[in-house]
């Protein structure tokens, strides 16, 4: 038991757990033990205040008085006011419950956009494949070229790391590496 | 150290929610029943925060006919006597930051059934001033002492040294810890002990 007793130790009810403990604590130190009892001297004392009484008719008066005040804003407040209790009274709380759920369903569609996978939006893109006539063995520099197509060199880049296959038309094809 | 209260929350009768139905339908008569059931706690709390018995009137009336007109937001997530204590303390406390320490005292009757309270007894008996000390002398000391304390303190003070309420109860009326409410309890006391320091021993 920490000396001295926390603030938060005196009073401690019979039935906190830690009350035995505070209470052994009390019986072996004397310091402790003093502030305890000062503590609840002034208790005592301040509790004498409770036999102040209230004036004679003072619940009466104040009954006479809150009827009134009371009967007057119901009148004023009218039928709308009225029904308005009514509806908050027993059509209200439906109606709240209805709203907390989709408040809740709300968030956890907002949650869960929010924390999803980056990218999953749209569907994977794959590489895009060689072209089948790049998928060929490279040539041997000693074969002869190929005999030009009449077909426009075509260029294909499946990624700017890897070497590639590029054509710079009817020539021999010789891999590139764009990492810049 | 932790009294017993002077009258168990459980005031709220099997009945009650029956009567906050017909207050919510506008039945006075259900008004009246439940201003008798709670009038008595709710002016004493009040009284024992403004140490004024005119103040205490008019707060407790200001107080019940707000609880009724706005009966309808009572959602039942705390018993209504928890609520009406809840508004009463916000009541009292926002009076008394309008008013300062400027008012007069103004204090309720001792119950003479003081003169056989055993701490009181205990307290002529021994070499102290409340010897001499006429009662309504010491009722005036331990007004102002109370007085002097700050708002979160004194609230914490009268409910529980003199409405006797158990910590747990406080603790959801001003919607703290009960560790803050005995802690609060603790320095107020000290407080309270400097003020009174010919009474208390």
């Amino acid at each position: 038991m920490k000396c001295p007793l926390g603030k938060e130790m005196y009073g401690l009810p019979e039935t906190d757990p830690r009350y035995a403990e505070v209470q052994a604590h009390l019986r072996s130190c004397f310091m402790c033990r003093a502030r305890w009892d000062d503590q609840e001297a002034v208790r005592q004392l301040i509790a004498l205040k409770r036999y102040e009484q209230p004036a004679p008719g003072c619940e009466a008066r104040t009954l006479a008085a809150i009827h009134t005040r009371v009967a007057a804003q119901w009148a004023a407040a009218g039928w709308w006011q009225d029904a308005q209790a009514r509806w908050y009274a027993e059509r209200f709380e439906p109606v709240r419950l209805a709203l907390a759920a989709a408040a809740v369903l709300l968030l956890l569609g907002g949650g869960y956009y929010l924390v999803r996978p980056s990218g999953s939006s749209s569907p994977a893109r794959p590489a895009p494949a060689l072209a089948l006539e790049d998928q060929r063995p490279l040539p041997h520099p000693d074969s002869p070229a190929p005999a030009a197509t009449g077909l426009p060199p075509m260029l294909v880049a499946a990624s700017n790391r890897e070497p590639v296959r590029m054509d710079y038309g009817p020539g021999p094809s010789v891999p590139v590496k764009y990492d810049y | 150290m932790e009294p017993s209260p002077a009258a168990p929350p459980s005031t709220v009768a099997a009945d009650e929610g029956d009567l906050l139905r017909r207050v919510r339908h506008h039945d006075l008569a259900a008004g009246d029943e439940l201003v008798r059931r709670y009038h008595g706690r709710i002016y004493n709390l009040l009284y024992h925060m403004t140490s004024n018995r005119e103040d205490a009137e008019d707060l407790t009336q200001d107080v019940f006919v707000k609880a009724l007109s706005a009966l309808h937001r009572f959602r039942g997530g705390s018993t209504f006597y928890t609520w009406l204590y809840r508004i009463a303390l916000n009541h009292g406390i926002n009076f008394l930051k309008k008013r300062g320490r400027r008012e007069m005292m103004s204090l309720d009757g001792l119950d003479p059934a003081v003169e056989h309270d055993p701490f009181y007894v205990e307290l002529r008996a021994r070499e102290s001033p409340v010897r001499e000390a006429s009662l309504g002398e010491l009722q005036i000391r331990l007004n102002a002492a109370l007085r002097k304390l700050s708002d979160k303190h004194r609230t914490v003070v009268v409910l529980h040294d003199i409405q006797g309420l158990p910590h747990e109860e406080i603790a959801r009326m001003i919607r703290t810890s009960e560790g803050t409410v005995r802690s609060r309890l603790f320095y107020a006391r000290r407080q309270l002990q400097q003020a009174l320091k010919e009474f208390a021993p």
